[in-house]
């Protein structure tokens, strides 16, 4: 899982980061993010881009961490532009670059900082409702994860999903994606047990 | 662990169309911001009390953590990702699936798939999705038997959200037109070049086997916690 | 070890408790109890109500029939009165560790029950140095191992150094020597400082050295042996874990 492999490599490689360096992290892909979005210069999104693939090179970073998943919003990027009868080819390759570094300024921010860290300097200015959430959601990626894992070995183990058999086979899916989220909800509850056994009072402490 | 069957496959190609996906950067500034206003408003006023929601936030959690890791399964060959918005939106409710719907969004972004500066707008679009759902589901289609209720509900919501994404989409497309004209200097007014009926076409056409595959993958999973824990679809 | 007739912490007659899936399970035969300062151990087949049963006490379930107290109160109605003389492991780590480092982990019941900030670097950085988690005291939870999440669970139920212990199979996934150090641990802990302990444990072997007092619980809820330790384990029978024999 993507997910987990950017947490795991930014864990591995700033086991031990400062506030003060995620904070400048942050501003720097903010004020990222607000010239790519604001810009119709090609020659700058150019040098955004080429000095983020820098980054990725210089500081030997999996490309498969960080620029082939980025390529993602070309998909829906693609028909987009595609319906379009006649388009200017600058035109259409600034906005193909805007699309594609801001999804690529994401992945390097996160493949340096992890979201716990992140969460840790922002906890303080969010809601602590939504910190909260956000926390429980992606700890509870890494559990959920494992458990898809030992789905997909069932299904393989086991068969019930071919492609010669669609109907049978979205039936069998639609069966253990039903079973995974039961097992979700059963341990949403002991979970939920555990918060309020442990004391919980709206805040997760970073 | 190699499956034959699943690419598990981090790169996705094919989107689910009922997610907002126009690129970051064509939409006009203003639905950005009053997405993103009515976006907080609508929040402060579901959750003014936070603590009611206490008890179900490791639910929250757990159902939006299982909507992102589900979209990582690729049905290959048809690059259909699998998508649990109505089964969420069923169980989760309208309250908490308007959260769950920006946790989701958020993480998503955050995470190469694009959309950055629509994470508001994708947000609401995607727990109104869910709200319909949980209503058609548990209100309006109540007396008929799951597999017909989900399935009903799922085609219904899901070319909602199909729709609500065209209409946007064919925005975006109109106002990247008109920047080609004051771009290029050079095209006449009338020559708007975006073309509604290719991009009704990959949306609905397209997109029908999405949103065909999805509703029946839904609803055998909602048919199948109906024999197994049907409380919780109470 | 003789019993005291010293006060009872935990205690109850006959409680019954019904599940979602209509499955109901009653809690009777013997009174149970459990006198301060002493290790009491649930002994029973799978599905007797073991784990049913330190849920009642830690008010996470209500009791339809009959009452418990615990260290006076009903848990189910007053549990925030006595929950900083509480502390739990329960069966499934993953759900338990909440905080997202190991060091986060221990000190959130600490940070929740009010304690200044010192004071929990302090407590935790004990704790982590007792249970040997120093090497990974910045790890993220989610990256541990079944038998590291275990131990973390532990430390984080002792950090506030409570009067009673509930454990639900503490020792599952740990090593051999994981195992004992944490059962010396306990022992040394009960001996210096009293704490109360109440499990539900499937080893024998570890069961002898750990427990004073054990309840054997038969197939279907009820308490149906009950002494100290070594006596009850003479006295219990395979054929003791079987349903037929109870006629469920």
């Amino acid at each position: 899982m993507l997910i987990a492999d950017l947490d795991y490599f930014a864990h591995k490689n700033n086991p031990s980061l400062k506030p003060s360096a995620v904070v400048f992290r942050l501003v720097l892909f903010l004020i990222t993010t607000i010239l790519v979005l604001s810009t119709k210069s090609l020659p700058l999104l150019i040098t955004i881009y080429g000095f983020l693939i820098l980054v990725i090179l210089f500081c030997k970073v999996p490309l498969r961490l960080t620029l082939f998943p980025s390529f993602l919003p070309l998909v829906f990027l693609l028909f987009f532009l595609l319906s379009f009868r006649s388009l200017n080819i600058l035109l259409a390759l600034t906005i193909i670059l805007k699309a594609l570094t801001l999804s690529l300024s994401t992945l390097v921010l996160l493949v340096f900082t992890s979201v716990y860290r992140i969460l840790a300097v922002l906890a303080d200015f969010l809601p602590p409702l939504l910190v909260s959430s956000l926390w429980l959601t992606y700890k509870s990626l890494f559990i959920l994860n494992k458990n898809l894992v030992s789905l997909l070995a069932a299904w393989h183990f086991r068969g019930g999903l071919s492609i010669k058999k669609p109907l049978s086979s979205l039936k069998n899916l639609g069966f253990g994606l039903g079973f995974l989220l039961i097992k979700s909800l059963d341990m949403a509850e002991k979970e939920y047990e555990a918060l309020m056994l442990r004391g919980y009072n709206g805040r997760i402490y970073f | 662990m190699n499956f034959d069957f699943f690419k598990n496959n981090q790169y996705a190609t094919l989107k689910e169309m009922s997610h907002l996906h126009i690129p970051d950067g064509v939409l006009p500034f203003y639905y950005i911001l009053f997405s993103a206003i009515l976006f907080f408003i609508l929040g402060i006023a579901i959750f003014r009390k936070p603590e009611k929601n206490y008890k179900k936030l490791p639910l929250l959690g757990f159902l939006s953590a299982l909507m992102l890791v589900t979209m990582s399964l690729e049905i290959a060959p048809i690059l259909y990702h699998i998508n649990l918005t109505v089964p969420a939106g069923i169980i989760l409710g309208p309250a908490l699936s308007f959260l769950a719907a920006f946790i989701v969004n958020l993480l998503l972004s955050l995470f190469g798939h694009g959309g950055i500066s629509t994470i508001f707008l994708n947000s609401l679009i995607l727990s109104l999705e869910t709200s319909i759902a949980w209503l058609l589901f548990k209100k309006i289609f109540k007396n008929l038997p799951v597999f017909l209720r989900g399935l009903l509900t799922s085609i219904i919501v899901l070319y909602l959200g199909t729709a609500i994404t065209f209409v946007i989409t064919l925005q975006a497309g109109k106002r990247v037109a008109k920047n080609q004209i004051t771009f290029d200097h050079k095209e006449e007014l009338e020559m708007l070049s975006f073309d509604e009926k290719r991009l009704a076409f990959l949306f609905f056409g397209l997109g029908s086997v999405g949103v065909f595959l999805e509703s029946l993958l839904s609803s055998f999973l909602l048919a199948y916690i109906a024999k197994v824990k049907s409380e919780v679809l109470d | 070890m003789a019993e005291s007739t010293s006060e009872r912490i935990v205690e109850f007659s006959c409680i019954k408790h019904t599940y979602f899936d209509k499955t109901s399970i009653s809690i009777c035969g013997l009174h149970f109890q459990v006198i301060r300062g002493t290790k009491v151990a649930l002994l029973g087949p799978n599905g007797c109500g073991k784990t049913t049963l330190l849920k009642h006490i830690l008010g996470l379930i209500h009791s339809k029939e009959g009452d418990i107290k615990v260290f006076g109160v009903n848990p189910a109605k007053d549990f925030a009165k006595i929950r900083a003389k509480i502390g739990v492991v329960l069966q499934d780590v993953d759900e338990q560790l909440i905080g997202p480092t190991v060091f986060d982990d221990i000190a959130f019941n600490l940070r929740n029950l009010g304690f200044k900030e010192p004071q929990v670097r302090e407590k935790v950085n004990k704790i982590i140095a007792e249970f040997n988690l120093l090497a990974i005291k910045d790890k993220m939870v989610y990256y541990l191992s079944g038998g590291e999440k275990k131990k973390v669970a532990i430390a984080g139920a002792l950090v506030h150094e409570p009067e009673l212990l509930v454990l639900d199979e503490p020792f599952e996934n740990l090593d051999y020597l994981s195992s004992h150090q944490i059962a010396d641990y306990l022992i040394q802990l009960n001996k210096k400082k009293k704490t109360s302990i109440v499990f539900a444990l499937h080893d024998l072997h570890l069961l002898s050295q750990i427990a004073d007092f054990i309840y054997f619980m038969y197939p279907g809820g009820k308490i149906g042996l009950y002494g100290p330790a070594k006596e009850v384990l003479e006295k219990v029978k395979l054929e003791d874990y079987q349903l037929e024999k109870h006629h469920i």
